[in-house]
């Protein structure tokens, strides 16, 4: 229709509305000139509407009526729909019916004859959208290639034009009933575990989330005597990856969504955008649970029982104990405790971030390696509180007891699994040797003995020393509690003592010939310190003795497994990482890249690994100034995060961090602002305003307004940074003060000179009270305040606070410091103002003595001082000198 | 989730029908779903107490699933708007895929041989009439999307004019306008398909 339809409508609604000789009349002058529009509704006017039933409201609800009567809408029409045959299919049965389709068992003929699984469309199922949703889950499935998910064989259309596809049909039992049924130990059912996550891990790979895995989802068939999982129905599954996203699938399967006990709680919240594949670890952990306890870890009558919005408070706040307390197994203690928990946690920041980590972290507790996961929240509060504090942190027992736990309680594990698994004489004479060490520990730890303050390190200290000699005949024993023990004091921060222990624990590993032993446990648990070992020193900034550690670490996971294991590619990225921190840039991009290239061949581009190893890459790369191959990375790497991890994801925003400091360096400062403020915003939103990551991007975002001049903007996040500071950190937190400091700058900048004033001698005063006078950032910030007295026109007491600088200055600082020249300036310009003419010059040359030595001629601060000299001699009649500086100062 | 209230379950997926984001078409197909299955299992509960002589309304039917489904206390117009969309569609899709069956049974084409009930019912209105409403409607769509939704909730789902406008909020007016037009325009349509 070529014919502006609006128009037609219109012309048309006031043409009916009036009698049928008058229409003739109003056409004339309505499309006047336009023979074609008149033509056309004329045309339509020349229907007639009445001899067509179909078009009869009450006439098609008889036809409703009558419809419906006869069982199409009364009666389910599954059995009664059973076709015979669908293409080449012949239908045995019914499987199963959703809300949108149902599934037939059924025999292919030809070629081959086998049993297969036709998913065909539901009458009544075939809008539009539905038809999409419909298509992309067979898509979804078809770019799938695992042993462990259905796989498509075909699609097609059924005789009465619905669609259909064919999969491989599981003939298996559930997962837990096949658990249940045949009293499977722990061991065999973590390994069974271990395959469905592999399986779940294949779909994200391919960026797509299941969102409805449950037992019944997860079968169990035999392939030569052997047990596998098969993952079957994807029905509701999303396409995490923008291709299919405008695909989204969707089967309600008689449900709305998952299913209520393995629904994550972001799940529940229905904020549908906002699912990702960390709702698929939460099932999975759900799965675990009841693996491992044979129950649901919330009750199927305590989520089915309320409505909807119970069910949604339920997920969202009940903690279900943990699976010792369920069952009271003591061996689930600890390390599986502990794996269950961090899988099923409400906050998906906490989870597991993907099924692959939740498998290796179930695979190092099967082979007796310390765990990722460790008790919910305790240890995680007290690790970062023990950062921030570290400097004279006294605790009380009860928090102390909670880290002991997290430190021993690795080991505590290390012993259950023996105890279970490896039931040695040899193994029992170490657990028994193991336990009591503990005990005796966690004895001390008691608020009678060591007191009611005692301090992490205090502990700490007692549980190095209560090693002793205990273990002179276990030696590998006391290697890995010591390796704990360092890896631990890590966590904690102190980084020393970490080394001793990490040191130790290496020791005792030559010693004993473990070290070479790859493959071993023994030689595993030494290679693991090593590595431990040679990050801490790279943390340190001990780059030259990070790479001979991870150089000796190298040449035996060559030997031992070769060039391109994932141990070896490990290794190569921890010494490609010391490497750039030496400025051997070229060697640490071609180790990164070799790494790399293990990893991409082994988990594909979109694991998680590669990709922290992609952004490594990437900032090898701008310190090659190869900033637009680092961008690229970049870019990748975040649209990767993105994908699998949200774009609120820690991961995904470190990625913006990275390039927006990337921006910086090429000054493209409006786009570095720009990702800046979403990396804000994000933070804000996820981790709320006052999380100390908040703050530090505050912080960020105002100094970089502040270099672009935008004072008002940093003057307002700088307002607000020191206000959370004052209420989360308190007024007297070094963080604090600088705030205020960075404040008073940008306010006397713009010319609010009296609030600066203020805001500066509160942080003088607080600065000198934590630090004393001779700290150089009192010094800096007291010329600051005297700096603003003389603005102000204060010169007395400029004067005063002056001398009182420059003097600190002097006895505390050699005798060139830049902030000695800085003092001198600022007393120079006072004096000046005072008329104290000669001691006014003095301190001005002397000042820019200092600065032409450390800044250099050329620099602003030199340049800005000349002129300061220049306007000095020119006031005072001295044209001669003053030409001079003009000179300088240009 | 079988065993909740379905009223609270459709009032989450009304809550979630905003505008044309990815998410709420997915949320009108859930409600989709649901709102079919409740008016077969309504249908189907009417029809087993056996009254022969009882004729199933079904605008009452939608009426009465309405009630079922959404629960009043977060009924706002937006829902009521949402579900009668929804019902209308299911609606038009019980007669589409009936008339679908029949007629390709009526070719050889059929997937299974007539039941006696599918063969001595006869409708009021013919197969092929229904199936080219389908397409003609199909069609309106493109051209103008409410035309084609006032003719949906008017044929479809029963409604009476002035719910189909409250239902699309707008004037009676301008529905009663869209609706003569519609009817026009799609026996137009319908006519030309059947002479090609």
């Amino acid at each position: 229709m070529s014919f502006d339809f609006a128009r037609i409508k219109q012309i048309l609604a006031e043409c009916l509305d009036l009698p049928g000789d008058a229409r003739s009349a109003f056409l004339d002058r309505a499309c006047a000139g336009n023979d074609d529009l008149r033509a056309e509704i004329e045309s339509l006017l020349a229907h007639d509407t009445d001899s067509r039933p179909a078009l009869d409201p009450s006439a098609m609800q008889g036809e409703l009526d009558a419809r419906m009567r006869h069982s199409e809408l009364g009666a389910g029409d599954s059995d009664h729909a059973m076709p015979e045959s669908i293409g080449p299919y012949r239908i045995l049965e019914v499987l199963g019916e959703g809300g949108m389709g149902i599934v037939y068992r059924a025999e292919q003929t030809e070629p081959v004859r086998r049993p297969v699984a036709i998913k065909v469309l539901k009458a009544g199922m075939d809008t539009r959208s539905i038809l999409a949703r419909f298509e992309a889950e067979r898509q979804a499935l078809a770019i799938m290639n695992h042993p462990g998910i259905a796989r498509v064989i075909d699609a097609g259309e059924t005789a009465r034009g619905r669609p259909y596809f064919v999969m491989e049909l599981v003939q298996g039992v559930r997962v837990t009933d096949y658990c249940v049924k045949n009293d499977v130990p722990v061991r065999e059912r973590l390994d069974l575990f271990i395959r469905i996550c592999q399986a779940v891990q294949h779909a994200h790979s391919k960026g797509i989330i299941h969102r409805d895995l449950k037992p019944s989802n997860i079968l169990i068939t035999m392939n030569d005597g052997k047990p596998g999982p098969t993952i079957i129905d994807f029905g509701i599954a999303k396409a995490a990856s923008g291709a299919l996203t405008d695909k989204t699938l969707f089967t309600a399967h008689g449900q709305l969504m998952g299913t209520p006990e393995y629904m994550s709680p972001e799940q529940a919240e229905m904020e549908g955008l906002d699912v990702d594949v960390r709702t698929d670890v939460f099932s999975l952990g759900v799965l675990l649970y009841e693996l491992l306890t044979d129950t649901m870890p919330i009750k199927r009558e305590t989520l089915r029982g309320g409505t909807y919005a119970d069910l949604q408070r339920i997920l969202r706040e009940e903690t279900p104990p943990r699976p010792s307390e369920r069952t009271g197994r003591a061996a689930l203690k600890r390390d599986l405790d502990w794996i269950v928990m961090k899988a099923i946690e409400k906050d998906r920041t906490r989870r597991y971030e993907t099924p692959r980590d939740l498998a290796d972290d179930i695979r190092r507790y099967l082979v007796d390696e310390p765990v990722l996961a460790g008790p919910p929240s305790a240890s995680r509060r007290l690790r970062s509180f023990v950062r921030r504090n570290r400097a004279a942190l006294a605790v009380t027992a009860g928090v102390v007891l909670g880290v002991v736990g997290l430190v021993l309680g690795l080991a505590a594990a290390l012993h259950e699994s023996r105890l279970r698994y490896v039931e040695t004489s040899e193994a029992w004479e170490e657990s028994r040797a193991v336990t009591s060490f503990l005990a005796g520990l966690l004895l001390q730890a008691h608020p009678d003995r060591l007191g009611k303050n005692a301090t992490i390190e205090e502990l700490i200290d007692h549980a190095r020393e209560s090693i002793g000699d205990r273990f002179e005949r276990s030696p590998a024993v006391e290697a890995q509690l010591r390796f704990v023990i360092g890896d631990a004091l890590n966590g904690l921060g102190d980084l020393e003592d970490a080394e001793t222990e990490l040191r130790r624990s290496l020791a005792i590993y030559q010693e004993t010939g473990a070290m070479n032993g790859e493959g071993t446990m023994n030689g595993e648990r030494a290679m693991r310190t090593q590595f431990a070992l040679a990050e801490l020193l790279r943390e340190q900034g001990r780059n030259d003795e990070a790479k001979i550690a991870y150089e000796e670490l190298l040449s035996k996971r060559i030997a031992g497994s070769g060039e391109l294991s994932l141990a070896t590619a490990r290794a190569k990225a921890g010494l490609a990482a010391a490497l750039a921190n030496l400025d051997r840039d070229a060697e640490a991009e071609t180790l990164m890249r070799e790494a790399l290239g293990v990893l991409q061949n082994e988990y594909g581009d979109d694991s998680l690994e590669t990709r922290v190893m992609l952004v490594n890459l990437g900032h090898i790369l701008v310190d090659r100034n190869r900033y637009e191959a680092a961008e690229s990375l970049f870019t990748s790497a975040y649209e990767g995060n993105v994908r699998m991890l949200g774009s609120d994801h820690p991961r995904t925003l470190a990625v913006m961090k990275a390039t927006a400091d990337l921006y910086m360096h090429l000054d493209r400062q409006d786009e570095a602002l720009a990702l800046n403020r979403e990396v804000l915003q994000t933070l804000r939103r996820v981790v709320g305003d006052d999380h100390p990551r908040t703050l530090s991007a505050i912080n960020s975002m105002a100094s970089i307004c502040f270099y672009q001049t935008s004072y008002d903007e940093a003057e307002k996040l700088w307002a607000e940074l020191a206000e959370r500071q004052n209420r989360v950190l308190g007024p007297n937190h070094p963080e604090s003060i600088l705030t205020l400091n960075n404040l008073a700058f940008c306010l006397s900048g713009q010319g609010k000179l009296v609030e600066a004033l203020a805001l500066t001698e509160q942080a003088v005063a607080a600065q000198r009270s934590l630090a004393g006078a001779g700290n150089t950032t009192t010094i800096r910030m007291n010329g600051n305040l005297g700096d603003l007295y003389r603005q102000v026109g204060d010169l007395a007491r400029a004067d005063k606070v002056l001398d009182e600088t420059v003097a600190a200055a002097q006895s505390e600082l050699e005798s060139g410091h830049w902030i000695l020249g800085v003092s001198y300036r600022k007393r120079g310009l006072c004096k000046a103002a005072l008329g104290q003419d000669e001691a006014a010059e003095r301190d001005l040359l002397a000042a820019h003595a200092i600065f032409e030595a450390t800044f250099g001629a050329d620099h602003s601060r030199t340049k800005t001082l000349c002129g300061e000299l220049e306007s000095f001699y020119r006031t005072r009649g001295r044209g001669e000198e003053a030409a001079r500086w003009s000179e300088s100062a240009s | 989730m079988p065993a909740h209230d379905p009223a609270s379950d459709i009032t989450q997926i009304l809550l979630r029908i905003r505008g044309d984001d990815p998410d709420s078409r997915q949320a009108v197909d859930r409600l989709y779903v649901v709102v079919y299955a409740e008016l077969r299992r309504v249908a189907g509960g009417l029809m087993k107490t056996d009254r022969s002589d009882h004729t199933l309304q079904p605008t009452a039917l939608v009426h009465e699933a309405y009630l079922k489904l959404i629960d009043p206390k977060h009924a706002k117009w937006e829902n009521r708007a949402h579900f009668f969309g929804v019902a209308a569609k299911a609606m038009r899709n019980v007669l589409i895929d009936y008339a679908r069956r029949r007629t390709s049974a009526k070719r050889g084409g059929g997937e299974r041989p007539l039941s006696l009930d599918d063969a001595v019912e006869v409708g009021f209105v013919v197969d092929d009439e229904i199936l080219s409403l389908n397409r003609a409607l199909d069609k309106l769509a493109t051209e103008d999307e409410r035309m084609a939704r006032v003719v949906e909730l008017r044929i479809f789902a029963g409604l009476t004019m002035q719910e189909v406008a409250d239902a699309l909020s707008v004037s009676k007016r301008t529905a009663d306008s869209d609706w003569r037009v519609a009817r026009l325009w799609l026996a137009r349509e319908m006519d030309e398909a059947t002479s090609e």
